[in-house]
């Protein structure tokens, strides 16, 4: 027997034309998507403003594709780490409550191919892409997802290298027709892969972060292999080039490590790098992984940075770490111990 | 939106391997050895990077690709024959060979970069470390063994025979003590990367000793 189709994912023209080949108007097409996104239903009988023959016909033939997370870690600081099936494997979300905000940090990938030095998830190297359904299950099956203000694409994986199913995802999250996210509300962080970040630009609005770490690109590419292909001159040279025209809000991500990224020389760099470029700077406190030769700077250190690029008219801030003691942090997500020995590589 | 990508014409296509081709045209270009170029069958089709895998100095320009049942790109690219045009970009990247001593480590294609660097005359005092699962897969061994001699080992995780490391790569790279002031040159798959990588520093080579090249 064949598997039922998944509809919890598809965008608005996908539905539109599903509507259509089960011969309905195109607007029953509307209908679904706004019972998926927006109504949240949990059934296809719930989706009452169709036809009872079209709910009996999806009930048989599709399923909304909803997956429970199977486990959630609590911090003392009220972050949440949850535990998602997807793609035959886990993957991991943070759930980051603030007085003011409540953020999900999402996954695009199973693992990572990037390789980065300071992160757990490269650990684990790469598994899947995630589908359009399992990035979006992600918010819609959170047990917090009606409370959610913000989402970040900061989880495990790298959204560019994923990028149809992270573009589509992202129309989905921040569509009117769909679960209606503002883009001011929605973050996507990369390590900029060209051209695929061109492409992200050209389709879509919501917020861009860079994961930088390193102005000097020799420096860069000991921590982040893919600079010696994606280097970060071409990287920079396009956000400047489309400023004028895009509006969107602009950050660098920027761990800081002790003597390898945070001295003045580094701040110096950064300064003359992001010169003429609007755009603001999160200072992220390194957490260590297993094996890491990295240490994280001292919080004077992290203190002078962000007085110094600050001064020099780069908005700098110190964020704060959160989740730590569950493994949430930033760079500490992963389900290496998940994978099954027949995932070893044979190298 | 996509890199720019001038037409040339292939020149031939190699079996390199199971499951491996080489790729030939004229060269175009001048490059570095280790340089990649995107690559597409069509003009603004689906481009993927790959990494020169010939010499910097020869007539001919090559790029190794294994084929990828159902993949956008290598299918297409594996049923090209003498004559039909590709289209490739011009030559990036930081991930470049020097004269003076180096380790190479590589898995799968991850060796071409390698089999340039060797091609451009990037021979002496370099010692390659090549992983695979048996003695077949190991792409360009016969071009390694004959350059680097005594200098080049094999890792087979799944077979054994004279020459040949019994083991996975990473094991050999655990039971032996490294040169912590030279560099080491890493390309492969992201998993080989990060656990070579995580070894030897373990063992004291100074990340910044440590130059690695995923391969997506």
């Amino acid at each position: 027997m064949n598997p039922k189709t998944v509809l919890f994912g598809k965008t608005l023209e996908e539905l539109k034309k599903l509507a259509e080949e089960l011969g309905q108007k195109s607007f029953v097409g509307t209908q679904i998507a706004k019972g998926l996104y927006q109504r949240r239903v949990s059934s296809f009988s719930e989706m009452t403003d169709l036809s009872l023959p079209l709910r009996q016909r999806l009930e048989a033939e599709y399923e909304l594709g909803l997956t429970l997370p199977n486990k959630v870690d609590a911090s003392i600081d009220g972050t949440k780490k949850y535990l998602f099936p997807a793609a035959g494997k886990f993957i991991e979300a943070a759930y980051i409550p603030d007085t003011d905000r409540k953020t999900l940090c999402l996954s695009s990938q199973v693992g990572c191919k990037m390789g980065c030095l300071f992160c757990m998830t490269a650990k684990q190297g790469f598994q899947a892409n995630l589908s359009v359904n399992e990035i979006l299950n992600q918010v819609r099956s959170l047990p917090e997802g009606n409370e959610l203000t913000n989402v970040v694409y900061m989880g495990m994986g790298e959204p560019l290298d994923n990028l149809e199913n992270t573009l589509k995802s992202l129309e989905i999250l921040t569509a009117d027709w769909g679960m209606g996210f503002g883009v001011q509300r929605v973050t996507v962080s990369s390590i900029g892969l060209m051209p695929a970040l061109e492409t992200f630009f050209s389709r879509t609005r919501v917020r861009f972060a860079l994961s930088l770490h390193n102005p000097f690109e020799d420096e860069r590419a000991q921590l982040l292999p893919v600079q010696n292909v994606h280097g970060l001159a071409q990287i920079i040279g396009f956000l400047k080039s489309i400023q004028d025209t895009d509006a969107r809000r602009l950050s660098i991500e920027y761990i800081a490590f002790a003597g390898v990224n945070d001295t003045p020389r580094h701040v110096k760099e950064l300064v003359r790098l992001l010169h003429g470029l609007k755009i603001r700077v999160n200072l992220i406190r390194f957490h260590p992984i297993p094996g890491t030769p990295l240490i994280g700077s001292d919080e004077s250190t992290l203190v002078r940075m962000r007085d110094a690029l600050s001064e020099r008219g780069i908005p700098t801030t110190i964020r704060r770490s959160r989740g730590q003691d569950i493994y949430a942090a930033c760079g500490l997500l992963s389900t290496k111990a998940l994978l099954q020995n027949s995932n070893q590589q044979d190298f | 939106m996509a890199f720019f990508l001038r037409p040339v014409d292939v020149i031939r296509l190699e079996n390199s391997g199971p499951d491996s081709w080489t790729v030939y045209w004229k060269r175009n270009f001048d490059f570095l050895p280790g340089q990649v170029v995107a690559l597409s069958i069509f003009p603004s089709g689906v481009q993927r990077l790959y990494s020169l895998a010939t010499g910097n100095h020869a007539e001919e320009v090559g790029i190794l690709f294994n084929l990828a049942p159902g993949g956008a790109l290598t299918p297409l690219l594996q049923a090209v024959r003498p004559g039909h045009r590709i289209y490739v970009s011009d030559p990036f990247g930081s991930f470049v060979g020097f004269k003076g001593p180096a380790f190479w480590i590589a898995n799968g294609t991850g060796v071409a970069p390698f089999l340039s660097m060797l091609d451009s005359g990037l021979i002496e005092d370099k010692v390659m470390i090549h992983g695979a699962r048996t003695r077949e897969y190991f792409l360009g061994q016969e071009t390694f063994s004959s350059l680097l001699r005594e200098s080049y080992v094999r890792c087979a995780s799944a077979d054994q025979g004279k020459g040949l490391f019994q083991g996975r790569l990473t094991t050999y790279l655990s039971s032996r003590d490294w040169i912590k002031t030279v560099p080491y040159y890493l390309c492969g798959s992201a998993s080989m990367i990060v656990e070579a990588r995580d070894i030897l520093i373990s063992r004291g080579v100074p990340f910044k000793n440590i130059l690695s090249e995923v391969y997506f």
